[in-house]
């Protein structure tokens, strides 16, 4: 031992300070085990998915596309107030939903629309929640996209960046205390790492070894700042080993690898071996929102081209027509379908009456204290303006 | 049928955009989702697609022109549709919605009528009113006030109903309310039954003053400031003078639940008749609670001061007090003296100036008594004028008003200024300065003194002295027990700050100067 040692290069502060810092090949190289042609690659064993569930997967993948193409001609045309697109994240997004259950909790980041379609949400739930109507679970009160629902494991999302983090966290904690197996599912993007939440969050779940699992969709951009100049490290993943905790760099294309680097991380979780870091390596196709044009901050033609390879859809689409799943008829038909569904859940949504005036002073307090009361009364005698701010638009969108 | 386009908030608080291009001109055919223009808005340019199939009809903008979000861009001529039985007109169909063709909504709408019994009722008025919410009909003034500021509005008994807002869309300010708490113009005590609607504004000045000497010194310059509008109070108003608040506080548990449990039987009758000044009559002023119910009352204006105030002092200052008895035989006569050479004057001292003239004497061998203390800075204050407070009972409660510079005036002039502030105070008459910058209380009970009380500091002073009845007791003298006029004097220190032997030498003084007044005449 004492001769190796003294053969080895000398150690420096300096050599020691930059070699920390630098990824190593295996930290540099994503997870991938399904190539964009659909080809499995070399040696690579796939996860077990049984053939409905991969059909299913496809037909989630497709819908969530026609919504989110749906919704943001709904938005343009001023009949709801935003909206947010996912396309090229569907896979890694889906993927990460497939390998927990609905006993798993939600924590998102806002950008997950095919994990709640994945689980379940009802497509009037979800017009509910962007129109803000009576129906809508969270009474108008929110941002459209700023989903909730009980009934699929969902914690409302809200839109400070990273406060879910912590909060799974703690939730993931409270599960392990109560010896239960389920895990919570975080999801941020890469730009919520340089949040103080992050730092909090993945600290105190690594310590008490916390039933979480968290995905950092690193889609290149966080609104207009590129991943390069969000973090110092050479990947997301990597700031996992400081915290103490596996981090996993994913082909977030491939579905298939985001569904067996998570369910490796939840049977961790479950276990009681503590959280995981997966970084799902993806591009954002579409603009951060509908606020957003990002042919202001990048070349959108060249960019749409040199990532084409990354869209999720194309690839499972490839490997189900090898395997001799796919036909395009099928593909046609669950296209019409979404669209006569959602057609349907739109006109309803839209026409529903909006919240009631009086259920902004609903939920906080059992009794209303004297102030709310005395602006519930002046409110009431005020004749309402509608709760929700798509006033004009509703009206010009009418019939 | 026409329909008209409304340009829509696109991005999370545009408020206009640009006509980049139109990929439709008059007389073209548009399908549903069909693009109709591109808008530059400062944050993004996009394709806005069209809501409806038609014929478009007229364009409201040319390329290059700035449209504003809610106002119409493009006409379509829906044509065939309008037949159809389907869409009806919106303000039918949902009418808390505005309709189609309707510009965009100026602020409140009246078409927007949400069809719910419930509150149609209570808001009848208002929407009969029309269009314009923010001023609503008949008596019932909408108001605009942040929850800080009712909060405010309710502790100082203040109806925002009554107050002029100065602020943004008539919002009432803080200012505002303050300017109403303290009143303004003074107006009587008891108003004459037509006032009632205008709800008088009687002060309650004690409350400052109470109050104001909590704060550090340095904050009377900013209450001066204040003062040119004359009215006393700043942050303290008037006790609540209202006939029935307009949002009561919820019932108690122990009180029966009913629809309107307060007024019937909170209230004594004579309140619900609209005499606004007398709803604010101390409890005790309070008939009594029919057998088996009980009263209750909110604390607030005035007796919410004082309880603050003797809350914070109590459980502040570490009260001692030390107690001993006068021997005033001298000193009545002295009295009977003076007064008889002044009737001509038509003035009479009582005992209070010849005690105030023993306590400059002995806070002036004692300066630390003549202090304060300024808890929230760690600091001991002590003051060179000698101000004396002192305390009156009032019909709405304790004031403390203060006499200034007693030092340099005479027995007199005390006399007269002692008169004329007990007067002013419970006219509700005295103004802030006359309230505030006292250095050391005295309390008197008067012919009711009784023989011993424990003062309470008039915190952030740190001494006051208590003085009790002046009766004919036996005494001894020399070896004999004869009748002499004899008086307690009860005085509470902050111990924190003045020591027990201290505060006995500073009772001393005082007592060997009133017992011999010819002394105190050598000393002043």
């Amino acid at each position: 031992m004492a001769s190796k040692a003294r053969k080895a290069t000398p150690k420096t502060a300096a050599s020691v300070a930059k070699n920390a810092a630098v990824a190593t090949e295996r930290d540099r190289t994503p997870l991938c085990l399904v190539n964009p042609d659909g080809s499995v690659v070399k040696g690579a064993k796939l996860p077990v998915i049984p053939d409905a569930d991969l059909k299913r997967l496809f037909e989630v993948m497709l819908q969530n596309r026609e919504i989110d193409e749906r919704m943001l001609t709904v938005q343009r045309q001023g009949r709801i107030g935003f909206y947010m697109q996912s396309r090229g994240e569907e896979g890694s997004i889906l993927g990460a939903a497939y390998a927990t259950t609905k006993a798993d909790w939600l924590f998102l980041c806002y950008r997950e629309l095919a994990s709640l379609l994945w689980r379940g949400m009802t497509l009037q739930t979800f017009a509910n929640q962007l129109f803000g109507n009576r129906q809508d679970l969270v009474k108008g009160r929110q941002m459209p996209c700023h989903y909730t629902d009980r009934a699929i494991g969902l914690v409302s999302i809200s839109s400070p960046v990273s406060t879910q983090i912590p909060q799974a966290a703690g939730v993931g904690w409270a599960m392990k205390l109560k010896g239960e197996e389920n895990v919570s599912l975080c999801f941020m993007g890469e730009g919520g790492t340089a949040e103080g939440d992050f730092h909090c969050g993945m600290n105190f779940a690594a310590v008490y070894k916390a039933n979480v699992v968290f995905v950092c969709r690193n889609n290149g951009w966080a609104i207009s700042t590129p991943a390069e100049v969000q973090s110092a490290s050479e990947t997301f993943a990597m700031k996992a080993r400081a915290y103490g905790m596996p981090g996993v760099l994913v082909d977030g294309g491939d579905i298939f690898a985001m569904i067996a680097a998570t369910r490796e991380a939840v049977e961790r979780a479950r276990k009681g071996e503590g959280p995981t870091l997966i970084e799902a390596r993806t591009y954002r196709f579409s603009a951060h929102s509908s606020s957003d044009d990002p042919s202001v901050y990048r070349d959108e033609k060249a960019d749409q081209a040199k990532f084409a390879h990354m869209d999720p859809l194309p690839r499972l689409r490839n490997f189900l027509k090898h395997r001799e799943l796919w036909s395009q008829e099928w593909e046609q038909s669950v296209v019409t379908k979404i669209q006569d569904q959602l057609a349907t859940a739109i006109k309803l949504a839209e026409t529903m009456d909006l919240p009631q005036t009086e259920t902004v002073f609903e939920d906080v307090y059992k009794e209303l204290p004297w102030h709310l009361r005395e602006e519930k009364n002046e409110a009431l005698r005020h004749k309402q303006k509608p709760v929700h701010g798509v006033v004009n638009a509703t009206s010009s969108a009418k019939g | 049928m026409a329909y008209q386009f409304i340009l829509p908030d696109i991005g999370e608080g545009v408020v206009e955009g640009e006509v980049v291009r139109w990929h439709v001109k008059p007389g073209d055919v548009v399908k549903e989702d069909q693009t109709l223009v591109e808008i530059m808005t400062d944050k993004a340019t996009v394709q806005i697609p069209s809501p409806k199939a038609g014929k478009v009809s007229k364009l409201f903008f040319k390329e290059g022109e700035v449209a504003k979000v809610g106002k119409a861009i493009i006409e379509i001529d829906t044509g065939g549709e309008a037949s159809a039985p389907a869409p009806a007109p919106a303000a039918e169909k949902a009418p808390s919605r505005a309709p189609d063709s309707t510009p965009p909504p100026q602020r409140v709408e009246v078409s927007r009528t949400e069809p719910r019994a419930s509150f149609e009722a209570t808001s009848t008025q208002a929407v009969a009113q029309g269009s314009n919410a923010l001023v609503a009909s008949t008596g019932e003034r909408e108001i605009l006030a942040t929850p800080a500021v009712r909060k405010l509005a309710r502790d100082e008994g203040v109806e925002l109903q009554k107050v002029a807002g100065t602020g943004p869309f008539g919002r009432i300010t803080r200012e505002d309310v303050l300017r109403q708490a303290q009143g303004g113009q003074v107006i009587s005590f008891t108003p004459p039954p037509q006032a009632k609607a205008q709800t008088t504004q009687t002060e309650a000045p004690v409350r400052e003053n109470v109050q104001a000497r909590t704060q550090e010194p340095r904050r009377e310059d900013r209450q001066d400031h204040r003062q040119e509008s004359r009215g006393n109070s700043r942050d303290f108003g008037r006790e609540p003078v209202r006939e029935e608040p307009r949002d009561p506080p919820p019932p108690r548990r122990e009180e029966p639940r009913r629809d309107e449990p307060r007024r019937d039987e909170m209230r004594p009758a004579a309140q619900q008749q609209s005499q606004p000044a007398q709803a604010q009559q101390q409890s005790s002023q309070l008939p009594p609670p029919r057998p088996g119910q009980e009263t209750r009352v909110q604390i607030r204006g005035l007796r919410k001061r004082i309880s603050e105030k003797m809350h914070q002092s109590k459980s502040t200052a570490a009260h001692f007090t030390y107690v001993d008895e006068f021997d005033l035989t001298d000193l009545v006569k002295l009295r009977e003296q003076v007064n008889g050479k002044l009737a001509a004057q038509k003035i009479k001292l009582n005992f209070l100036p010849f005690i105030m003239k023993a306590c400059v004497v002995a806070l002036r061998k004692f300066p630390a008594i003549n202090a304060l203390v300024d808890d929230a800075r760690g600091e001991y204050v002590m003051k060179s004028d000698i101000n004396i407070g002192i305390a009156v009972q009032t019909d709405d409660g304790l004031m403390v008003p203060v006499v200034r510079n007693v030092d340099q005036k005479s027995m007199v002039q005390l006399q007269r200024e002692i008169e004329t502030l007990s007067e002013k105070v419970r006219r509700r008459q005295a103004t802030q300065q006359e309230l505030t910058g006292g250095s050391f209380t005295i309390t008197s009970l008067g012919a009711l003194g009784g023989m011993l009380a424990t003062p309470v500091i008039n915190y952030p002073e740190v001494a006051i002295l208590g003085v009790h009845a002046i009766k004919k007791k036996p005494a001894v003298v020399g070896e004999q027990v004869v009748i002499r006029d004899l008086g307690n004097f009860a005085a509470s220190f902050d111990h924190r700050l003045i020591d027990g032997y201290i505060g006995a030498q500073f009772i001393a003084e005082v007592k060997r100067l009133l017992e011999d007044p010819t002394t105190l005449f050598l000393e002043l």
